[in-house]
C-alpha cells in the first residue's frame, strides 16, 4: 500500500510540476514538487524506501524535460535524499519548519548538482548569476511547495493506514 | 522487509542508477518517448485545466478594460478591412506575374495545428513547449513551428503522441535570417529568460528578446526593420516572420553587427500553434510546369526542398 501511495504522490506532482506556469522573474523556475516528495520519504522512510522514491521521482522529471538526458535528476535526487536522510532521526517530519528548510536546502542543492552536470556537458547556457536566481528561486519555491507535499503525502498516509498520526498536547506530532 | 531485503534494494536501485545514465541514446530517447506518451493523456487533461483557471483569473482581471477593448477591436477591424482591399488587388497582380513569368504556384505548406501541453519541461532549464501532436499526425523532428505573428522555434524529440520544441528564445537555438529591407543575412539567437518580464507568470506575459549575430557591418539596420528566416540550412522556410530589430550595434570583433530583436510571436502566450509542414506539401501541389522541374532537376539532381515561403 505504501508503494500505491508513492506512486500516486509522485504522478501527481509530477503532472503539476510539468503544467503549472514558472515565474520569468525568477529565472524560469519549476515549483519542486517532486524534489519535495523525495525529501518527505528522505525523513519519514528508510533509505531502501528513499531511493526508490527518488529514482521513480528523478525518473519522471528527466522523461518530463526536453534535452535532460536520462539518469541527471535520478542521480541528483539520490543524492540530495540520501543526504537528508541522515537527519532523519534528529527532526520532526511533521513540522512545517523542518519541511520548509529542508525544502529550500534541497532545492539549491538540487539546482546546483544539476547545473554542474548539464553545464560540464554543455548543455545549458547560463551565466552564474542567472544560476545563483535559479537556485533562490527554487529554494523560495521548496520553503512553500514542501510542506504542502508533506502535508498532502501524510494525509494519504495516514488515510491509507501506512502511519499512525499521534496528537498531542502542543501539535508537534 | 529483512536487512538482507534492504540491501538488495538499495544495490538494485544504485545499480539501476548506472545504467540508466550510461544507456545508449537510441534506448534512452526510447525510454523517453514510451515514457511521455503515457504521460500525455493526464497532462492533456492538466493542461486543460490549468489553461481554464487562468482564463477565468484573466477575464475576472481584465473586467474593467472590456469596454476600451471593445472600442480597439472596432477601430482594428477596420483598418484590416481597408489592408484586405489592398491585399486583394495585389494578390491578383501577384498571380498575373506568376503566369507570365512561367512559375508553379509555390509555397501551399501545410500546417498542422497542435496545442502547447507543457512549457519548460518538469525543471525549467530550457525554453521549451511540448505540443500534443507526434509522429501519429505525421511531424517528425526539425520542422519549423509557427503561430500566425511568426516563427516561435523548431521541433526536437518527437514521440508518438507529442513532441517538443526548442524556442528562439533558446540560446541553444540558431536560425538564419534576413533583414528583408536590406537584404542582409545573420544567425539569431535566444538570450534566454528576461527578467523584464516583471513580477508576472511566464505565460502571460514576459517577452524574452533575441540577438542577431554575425550581421555585415556595411549594411544600415535600423529600428523597426522586419526580420525574417533565410530558408538556408534546410530546417526553416524562408520568410516566416521572426520579429523586429530593437536596436543595432558593432559587435566586440569590430567586424559584424549585433542586432537585437523583439520576436512577432507573444512567446508568453501560446496557446495553439502550427507545425509547418513542408514535405507532405509537396505532394499535395500540383506539379510544377516542366520547364521549372527541369532547371531544379539539373541543379540537384532532385526536388528542392524548404525554400518555399509559407502561404
Amino acid at each position: 500500500m505504501m508503494y500505491m501511495v508513492m506512486a500516486f504522490v509522485l504522478v501527481s506532482s509530477a503532472l503539476f510540476q510539468v503544467t503549472l506556469p514558472s515565474f520569468a522573474c525568477m529565472g524560469q523556475t519549476k515549483a519542486p514538487l517532486l524534489l519535495a516528495a523525495v525529501l518527505y520519504y528522505a525523513l519519514s522512510r528508510d533509505t531502501p524506501t528513499m531511493l526508490v522514491a527518488a529514482f521513480a521521482a528523478g525518473l519522471f522529471q528527466d522523461v518530463l524535460t526536453p534535452m535532460m538526458p536520462l539518469g541527471y535528476s535520478v542521480f541528483s535526487f539520490c543524492l540530495v535524499g540520501g543526504t537528508v536522510g541522515l537527519f532523519r532521526r534528529m527532526v520532526l517530519t511533521e513540522s512545517f519548519v523542518t519541511s520548509a528548510t529542508f525544502g529550500a536546502a534541497g532545492g539549491v542543492a538540487v539546482t546546483v548538482i544539476l547545473y554542474m552536470m548539464l553545464s560540464r556537458r554543455g548543455l545549458v547556457v547560463c551565466p552564474i548569476g542567472r544560476v545563483a536566481l535559479k537556485a533562490l528561486a527554487v529554494g523560495l519555491f521548496g520553503i512553500v511547495c514542501a510542506p504542502i507535499v508533506f502535508a498532502f503525502a501524510l494525509k494519504l498516509d495516514s488515510v491509507v493506514g501506512n502511519v499512525e498520526v499521534r496528537e498531542s498536547i502542543d501539535g508537534l506530532e | 522487509m529483512s536487512v538482507r531485503g534492504r540491501n538488495y534494494l538499495v544495490c538494485l536501485v544504485l545499480l539501476a542508477l548506472v545504467v540508466l545514465m550510461n544507456l545508449p541514446l537510441p534506448v534512452s530517447m526510447r525510454v523517453k518517448a514510451t515514457s511521455r506518451d503515457n504521460f500525455a493523456p493526464f497532462q492533456n487533461v492538466m493542461s486543460l485545466v490549468v489553461f481554464k483557471i487562468g482564463e477565468q483569473v484573466s477575464a475576472l482581471r481584465g473586467l474593467g478594460g472590456v469596454a476600451r477593448d471593445k472600442r480597439d477591436l472596432g477601430a482594428q477591424v477596420a483598418r484590416l478591412e481597408h489592408r484586405i482591399r489592398q491585399l486583394e488587388g495585389l494578390e491578383q497582380e501577384n498571380e498575373e506575374l506568376r503566369e507570365q513569368l512561367g512559375f508553379a504556384r509555390l509555397g501551399r505548406h501545410k500546417l498542422v495545428m497542435c496545442e502547447v501541453v507543457g512549457r519548460g519541461g518538469a525543471s525549467g532549464w530550457w525554453q521549451t513547449v511540448t505540443l500534443n501532436t507526434g509522429r501519429a499526425d505525421v511531424i517528425r523532428p526539425n520542422m519549423a513551428v509557427v503561430t500566425k505573428d511568426g516563427l516561435i522555434g523548431k521541433t526536437f524529440e518527437v514521440t508518438k503522441h507529442t513532441c517538443s520544441v526548442l524556442l528562439i528564445t533558446d540560446p541553444n537555438s540558431k536560425v538564419s535570417c534576413e533583414f528583408s529591407r536590406v537584404g542582409a543575412c545573420g544567425i539569431v539567437r535566444g538570450r534566454g529568460v528576461d527578467r523584464r518580464g516583471g513580477k508576472v507568470l511566464e505565460m502571460m506575459c514576459a517577452m524574452p528578446e533575441v540577438t542577431a549575430a554575425y550581421v555585415p557591418r556595411d549594411r544600415k539596420i535600423v529600428r523597426g526593420d522586419e526580420v525574417v528566416t533565410s530558408g538556408l540550412g534546410g530546417v526553416y522556410p524562408r520568410g516566416l516572420p521572426i520579429g523586429r530589430v530593437t536596436d543595432a550595434r558593432v559587435d566586440a570583433s569590430r567586424l559584424y553587427q549585433r542586432v537585437d530583436i523583439v520576436p512577432s510571436a507573444d512567446m508568453s502566450r501560446l496557446r495553439y500553434v502550427f507545425v509547418v509542414d513542408t514535405e507532405t506539401a509537396r505532394e499535395d501541389e500540383d506539379p510544377p510546369p516542366p520547364r521549372l522541374r527541369r532547371a531544379s532537376e539539373d541543379e540537384n539532381g532532385d526536388e528542392q526542398r524548404d525554400e518555399e515561403p509559407v502561404g
